[in-house]
C-alpha cells in the first residue's frame, strides 16, 4: 500500500499554504474581531468601581467563576468557526474545484480539522488569555472607590489575575446532605471543575458535529446542520420522555424522570452522562464525515 | 490515455444517460467532444475527472481510476469548467496558492500566455469580466502541464480575437504527452485545433474519427448550386450557394468544415 496516496507531509503543507494564501485576510479579520469582541466582553463585565463597604470578598469581585462564565459564552464563537468548515462545499461549482484539488481526501479533511479545530482552539485560548490580561490591566487602572473617589488600592486583588488553571482545575465545593444518620449532615466534597470541562467539550462537540454533518448535505450545509442538530436534540428529549414513562410509570406528561446521584469524587451522574453524550457521539461523526467526503459527488 | 468500458450512468430519478458506453483515446491528442445540448458531454467530463462515480463499467485514465481521486492523478488532471468561481484574490495570489499543487507547473509559460491574453497579475479575479476570467483559467490550465486537460465549453464568453488566441496558444503549448479534451457545442471555434472528433448523442458515440481520416474520406466544398454534383452526402444552403460534403475522389483533400460535418453527423447523413 502506498502511503503517499493517503498522506504526504509536503502535499499537506502545500494544501495548508494554499488555504492560507487564499484565506489569510479572512483569518486575520476573524482573529482581529475575536480579539476585540473578547476584550470588550471581558472589559464590560469587569468592575471598575467599588463601593466603600465592599471588601475583597464583595459580591462583584471578579474571580475564577466570572472568568469561567465569560469563557464558556465565548466558546460559541469557536463552535461557529468549527461549524463553518469546508466553505468550498457551498455550491456545485466550488465543490468541483475543491474535489479536484490535488490532495488526498484525508489531507483535505485533516487540513480543515487542523485549521478550524486545532489552530482555531489554540488561537482562541491565546486570544482569550491576552484579552483577559488586557481587560484586567485597564480595569485595575481605572478602578475607583466611590466612597473616597480615589483609585481603589486593592484593585489588583479585587480582579483576580486570569490563568487557565482557575477555570479548568479549580475545586468545586458541594454541600451534600446525607440522610444516613452515621454521616455528617453537611459534607463538603471537592473535585475538579467537571462543569467547565463538560460544557467546553459540549460546545466543541457541537462544533465537531457541525464540522462533520455539513458533509452530508449538498446545499445549505450549515443551515441544514443546525436544523438537524436541533432535530437530534428534540429526538433525544423525546426518547428521554418515552423512557421515563417506561421505566418510571409515575411520570406525567412530558416530564423527564432522572435519578440524580453523585458518583465518585463528587461528579454528578447527569453531568457525566451529558459529557458522554456530548463528546463521544460526535467522535463517531468524524470518520463518517471523512467517508462522506471521500464519496462526495458533484 | 482514456479507456472507458461498458460505462453506465444516470442521475437520480432520471433515465440512463450512458448505457454500455465505451471509448478509448490515446495521449497526444486534442479531442473535440461534440454533441447537442444535453447529450451528456459535461457528464462524461465529470466522470473522466472523477467528480462523479459511474453506476457500472470501468474508467481508466493514465492508469488511474478517476473516482478514487488519487492525489497523483489529480495532480495530472486539470479541468476548466463551463462555470467557475474564484475567491476574491488577485491573479498573482491565486497562482501562488494553486501552482504549488501542480508539480509540473510552468511559470514562464503562464506569463507568456498572460502577455498574449493581456492579463495583469495584479488584477483582482472577481473584478475581471467573465471572458477575462475564462482566459485566466485557460492560461492556468495550460501552465499546469497536466497530462490531461479537460475544457468544458472553453470558448463560451470569449470575444472573437480571444477565440483565435485560444486556438493559437492551445496548439503551441500542448505536448505529445498530453491529452486534451474539449467539449463544446460551438464546433466552429475549435475546428482548427482538434485532431480527433467524437460526437455523442443520447449517451452513445455516434461518430469517432481522426481529422486525417476525415480529410481522406470526405471533401468539403462551397458550390453555387447542387446541379451536376453527384454523391452529395450532405449540403446546407448559405448566402454564396451550397456548402457540401462529398466523398473524396482522386486523393484531393479540403479543409474540414466542422460545423457542416457536425450537422451531417447529427442528421445521420454520415
Amino acid at each position: 500500500m502506498n502511503s503517499n496516496k493517503f498522506f504526504s507531509f509536503s502535499r499537506f503543507y502545500r494544501l495548508l499554504m494554499n488555504d492560507v494564501h487564499i484565506n489569510y485576510k479572512k483569518y486575520l479579520l476573524i482573529i482581529l474581531v475575536a480579539f476585540i469582541m473578547g476584550f470588550v466582553f471581558l472589559y464590560l463585565n469587569m468592575p471598575r468601581v467599588v463601593y466603600g463597604g465592599d471588601t475583597l470578598y464583595g459580591w462583584n469581585r471578579f474571580n475564577g467563576s466570572k472568568y469561567m462564565n465569560i469563557f464558556l459564552a465565548s466558546l460559541v464563537a469557536l463552535g461557529a468557526l468549527v461549524g463553518s468548515s469546508f466553505p468550498d462545499l457551498v455550491s456545485k461549482v466550488k465543490t468541483a474545484n475543491y474535489l479536484l484539488i490535488p490532495a488526498s481526501t484525508f489531507e483535505k479533511f485533516f487540513s480543515q480539522f487542523f485549521i478550524r479545530v486545532i489552530c482555531g482552539a489554540g488561537i482562541f485560548l491565546i486570544l482569550f488569555w491576552i484579552d483577559a490580561q488586557l481587560a484586567r490591566a485597564i480595569s485595575v487602572m481605572q478602578m475607583v472607590d466611590v466612597k473616597t473617589n480615589l483609585h481603589y488600592v486593592h484593585a489588583e486583588q479585587f480582579i483576580e489575575k486570569f490563568n487557565y488553571g482557575m477555570i479548568f482545575w479549580h475545586d468545586r465545593v458541594i454541600r451534600y446532605s446525607s440522610e444516613a444518620g452515621s454521616y455528617p449532615i453537611e459534607q463538603i466534597l471537592y473535585h475538579k471543575s467537571i462543569e467547565t470541562w463538560g460544557i467546553s467539550l459540549f460546545v466543541v462537540s457541537i462544533g465537531l458535529y457541525l464540522f462533520s454533518v455539513k458533509l452530508f448535505f449538498k446545499k445549505l450545509g450549515l443551515v441544514k446542520s443546525i436544523i438537524s442538530s436541533v432535530a437530534v436534540f428534540f429526538a433525544m428529549a423525546l426518547f428521554m420522555v418515552i423512557f421515563s414513562h417506561i421505566f418510571y410509570p409515575g411520570t406525567k406528561g412530558f416530564d423527564v424522570s432522572l435519578q440524580n446521584y453523585t458518583l465518585q469524587n463528587g461528579i454528578n451522574n447527569i453531568e457525566f452522562w451529558l459529557c458522554m453524550i456530548g463528546f463521544v457521539s460526535p467522535l463517531f461523526l468524524l470518520p463518517l464525515g471523512y467517508f462522506k467526503l471521500k464519496e462526495k459527488q458533484l | 490515455m482514456i479507456n472507458i468500458q461498458n460505462l453506465s450512468f444516470h442521475y437520480k430519478k432520471k433515465s440512463p444517460l450512458f448505457n454500455d458506453f465505451s471509448l478509448e483515446v490515446e495521449s497526444g491528442r486534442i479531442v473535440g467532444l461534440l454533441g447537442k445540448n444535453g447529450a451528456g458531454k459535461s457528464t462524461l467530463l465529470h466522470l473522466i475527472s472523477g467528480l462523479i462515480q459511474p453506476k457500472a463499467g470501468k474508467i481508466n485514465v493514465n492508469g488511474f481510476v478517476p473516482f478514487e481521486r488519487n492525489p497523483n492523478y489529480l495532480a495530472d488532471v486539470y479541468m476548466v469548467p463551463e462555470e467557475f468561481a474564484f475567491p476574491p484574490i488577485s491573479i498573482s495570489t491565486y497562482v501562488k496558492a494553486f501552482s504549488q499543487l501542480y508539480p509540473s507547473f510552468d511559470h514562464h509559460k503562464l506569463h507568456d500566455i498572460f502577455d498574449e491574453f493581456e492579463l495583469h497579475p495584479t488584477s483582482n479575479l472577481n473584478k475581471l469580466s467573465h471572458g477575462q476570467r475564462k482566459k485566466f483559467l485557460i492560461a492556468f490550465a495550460l501552465s499546469t502541464n497536466c497530462k490531461m486537460l479537460v475544457f468544458d465549453e472553453p470558448t463560451n464568453g470569449l470575444d472573437i480575437p480571444s477565440k483565435s488566441q485560444f486556438r493559437k496558444i492551445l496548439v503551441s503549448s500542448v505536448t505529445d504527452e498530453q491529452l486534451v479534451i474539449i467539449s463544446t457545442h460551438q464546433v466552429k471555434d475549435i475546428d482548427t485545433v482538434i485532431d480527433t472528433v467524437v460526437v455523442i448523442e443520447n449517451g452513445t458515440i455516434i461518430y469517432q474519427e481522426n481529422i486525417d481520416e476525415i480529410a481522406q474520406k470526405l471533401y468539403f466544398d462551397l458550390v453555387p448550386s447542387l446541379t451536376g454534383i453527384e454523391n452529395v452526402l450532405y449540403h446546407e444552403q448559405c448566402t454564396l450557394g451550397q456548402r457540401i460534403i462529398v466523398p473524396t475522389s482522386n486523393g484531393n483533400e479540403s479543409s474540414i468544415d466542422m460545423e457542416l460535418l457536425f450537422n451531417a453527423i447529427i442528421n445521420k447523413k454520415i
